[in-house]
């Protein structure tokens, strides 16, 4: 008996299997459970909902393109179980994390998951870092129609790696791009060197669904949807499972510096101001975007046989006060300042009072410290001498939900 | 045959000791060492038979272009007999502004040999080739290796701090275009680039796995360089399965010396030398991570993919 054919199991089986894994896993709440589909819809910035083959969680039972990321902690003993239902082979390989050849998601060096087939790839996640995971069979093929997503290994103590620097959170930014032509007629698609991609992808979204709101990268600590901190910058996972060769732009107001690339540290990080990415490379960026900042950075898509621009998408990087602000605005009694961000004088007024009412407030530097406390005249506060940063303003006996305003911030630049 | 001597860069000894250190490594290598020939021939892949040009090592056609092995810092030379019908320039590339992108390089007439002398250059890896597209299009072109001679066990003095020396040279060729510019054709360069064939060594895998000179294999603990030249028009991307390597040298983007990838870019005109650490054993294949590229006249798998072997 092969390798391959003790980590391959026939149908019958499989159902077993899958079944005691997962109870064992619900258990320890340990490895994600993936399968792979051949019937995914995939909805396009225009409506069209396209077909796509793809990975999805066994729990969840659905797919998505991307697939799920996979992040793992350092050093973490790794067993991905896959099932394929799927009528053809698939497989996982583990673009960058170098597992041994019986795991490598190779079919010719090591197995792969027929129809009604389950296996397993395991490995230990020995270095922090950005990568990939995609099916090798056909590969041509099934990266065109979606097979692909992000792993990342990272480290308890928010370190990018030892020794290096400290980060809020991570945002995965996983580069693509399909042929529609092909997703709706796959065995239409040969010859394979004919391939023509037409549709540019940021983690599977492209044009105005890259502008939801949920799609929008916030920093600066305080963001609901993220664990954000103040002062820290945020990590962008940068990789790329297109054809086409993708070129970033990042403005200087957010003060890009790359600092890995391929799972391993960069000899000495360095500013960037764009960012070139091949298929199957990968970056790790840090940006401290400035107070106040709302913005986009460019991903230029160019074509890789004749270097022809295709299009370009467009990232989302907002101050998360911003957001705040708005939502105490739609929500409280509203305490405004203005001019928000504020260069030289700032002011308060509140909603329904007249601007030349004198506030009772408080008012916190970025790091928390107290730095004013009493009336407030109409005139406002001089902070042309203030440090750059995002203050907070609250009431002095501020209720919200006694009709009082709740706080607010304000940015000093 | 007359011979033309470009008497402006070195002296003749620096030149002729150039020549003698080299022979012994690239003999060994199977690669070209004092002489190269421009032989055009008839060159099949899958279903096309394809007018070409290679520079060979000897004055019979090998679809397999030569290597050239010298030593780092010194001016160098190689005889070269023009075998095509028409006069060529031969020139060097590197780095923007390196010695070897800046040198101006020699004329080669029809059927004439010629003397060249080269200007020293940096350990590292570089391209020769014939300038013009009509020469790129049928493939004049080949790898200049420089500062990396062939390991000696029988001389432990002079052993490198590597093991093996491997080569690839990259390449995606498009019968339509060679049809254009062997034939003098009119050439429609707006048209979309559809190239059908992508080489490592002028080989489609499988084909590669067996190519002595470029297919991987290592034991345990030793450390093969590879010098990698992309002679194409379009940029391309190895990917490593199994490995980290070492980037020791890259003429597009120098300021990467020292980085470990796994995915390396390799833009077109441009070479790059990597360090691999044979560190853990079993077959792993090495290809081009541009989709198209690991196809062979449409058919997957094939085109830039190979293996590294590691043995115990």
């Amino acid at each position: 008996m092969t390798y391959s054919d003790l980590k391959i199991r026939a149908a019958g089986v499989t159902l077993l299997l899958i079944s005691c894994t997962q109870l064992a896993f619900a258990q320890t709440a340990l490895p994600p459970l993936l399968f792979s589909e051949m019937d995914g819809i995939h909805v396009l910035d225009d409506g069209t909902e396209l077909p796509f083959w793809g990975y999805g969680y066994t729990t969840v039972g659905e797919m998505t393109l991307p697939a799920p990321t996979l992040t793992y902690s350092l050093n973490q003993n790794v067993n991905i179980v896959f099932t394929n239902p799927s009528p053809e082979s698939h497989t996982i390989h583990l673009h960058g994390l170098d597992v041994d050849q019986a795991n490598d998601g190779v079919p010719s060096t090591s197995f792969n998951i027929p129809l009604g087939g389950t296996g397993s790839y395991e490995f230990v996640a020995d270095h922090e870092g950005t990568f990939l995971y995609h099916c090798h069979v056909t590969t041509t093929l099934h990266l065109s129609m979606g097979m692909y997503g992000m792993l990342l290994v990272t480290r308890p103590d928010n370190l990018l790696f030892e020794g290096g620097p400290a980060y809020a959170n991570d945002v995965p930014l996983l580069f693509s791009d399909l042929e529609i032509a092909t997703n709706f007629d796959p065995t239409g698609s040969f010859p394979f060197h004919d391939l023509r991609p037409d549709y540019f992808m940021v983690n599977g979204l492209a044009g105005s669904q890259l502008e939801a709101p949920e799609q929008i990268i916030h920093f600066g600590g305080g963001w609901p949807g993220g664990p954000s901190i103040e002062g820290e910058p945020v990590a962008l996972r940068i990789g790329s499972m297109g054809y086409s060769r993708v070129i970033c732009h990042f403005p200087p107001e957010l003060h890009a510096v790359c600092h890995m690339s391929d799972g391993r540290p960069v000899p000495q990080a360095f500013d960037l101001d764009s960012l070139e990415v091949f298929s199957g490379e990968r970056f790790t960026v840090l940006i401290s975007p400035e107070p106040g900042f709302d913005g986009t950075f460019e991903a230029a898509f160019w074509n890789t046989a004749d270097n022809g621009y295709e299009q370009s998408q467009f990232i989302r990087v907002r101050d998360a006060v911003l957001d705040l602000n708005e939502l105490a605005a739609a929500t409280a009694p509203a305490l405004t300042a203005y001019p928000n961000p504020a260069h030289d004088r700032v002011h308060f007024s509140v909603a329904g009072s007249p601007k030349t009412a004198p506030l009772e407030l408080n008012i916190f530097d970025p790091s928390g410290r107290q730095i004013h406390s009493g009336t407030i005249s109409p005139e406002g506060f001089d902070v042309s001498k203030w440090p750059a940063g995002t203050y907070t303003a609250r009431p002095i006996n501020s209720d919200p939900s006694h009709g009082t305003p709740q706080a607010i911030q304000f940015i000093v630049r | 045959m007359p011979i033309k001597l470009l008497t402006t860069l070195v002296v003749a000894a620096a030149a002729s000791s150039a020549i003698v250190g080299s022979v012994g490594s690239a003999s060994a290598q199977g690669v070209a060492a004092d002489t190269l020939w421009i032989n055009p021939g008839s060159w099949v892949q899958a279903l096309d038979t394809m007018a070409t040009m290679r520079f060979n090592g000897s004055a019979d056609f090998d679809s397999t272009g030569a290597v050239l092995d010298r030593p780092d810092g010194e001016a160098w030379s190689v005889v070269i007999i023009n075998g095509d019908s028409v006069d060529h320039l031969f020139k060097l590339s590197g780095t923007a502004g390196d010695p070897a992108s800046s040198w101006a390089g020699v004329e080669l007439s029809a059927g004439d040999t010629t003397v060249v002398l080269a200007p020293a250059l940096d350990q590292g890896s570089y391209r020769f080739f014939l300038a013009g597209d009509r020469a790129r299009v049928l493939g004049a072109a080949g790898l200049l290796r420089i500062g990396y001679p062939a390991p000696d066990p029988g001389n432990p003095d002079a052993t490198p701090d590597y093991d093996a020396l491997f080569n690839w040279n990259l390449c995606e060729w498009s019968p339509e275009r060679i049809v254009q510019v062997a034939g003098s054709q009119p050439q429609n360069w707006d048209a979309a680039y559809i190239p059908k064939y992508f080489t490592i060594n002028e080989r489609g895998f499988p084909e590669t796995v067996a190519d002595p000179l470029g297919a991987v294999n290592l034991t345990m603990g030793q450390t093969g360089i590879i010098s990698v030249a992309n002679h194409g028009y379009m940029d391309q991307v190895l990917h490593f399965h199994g490995f980290h390597v070492t980037l020791l040298h890259d003429t597009a983007t120098p300021q990467r010396a020292g980085w470990i990838k796994d995915t390396v870019p390799v833009r077109a005109g441009h070479t790059v030398t990597l360090k691999l650490l044979a560190n853990q054993p079993g077959t792993y294949p090495v290809h081009a991570h541009n989709l198209i590229a690991v196809t062979l006249a449409g058919f997957y798998p094939g085109g830039m993919l190979t293996q590294i072997n590691v043995t115990q």
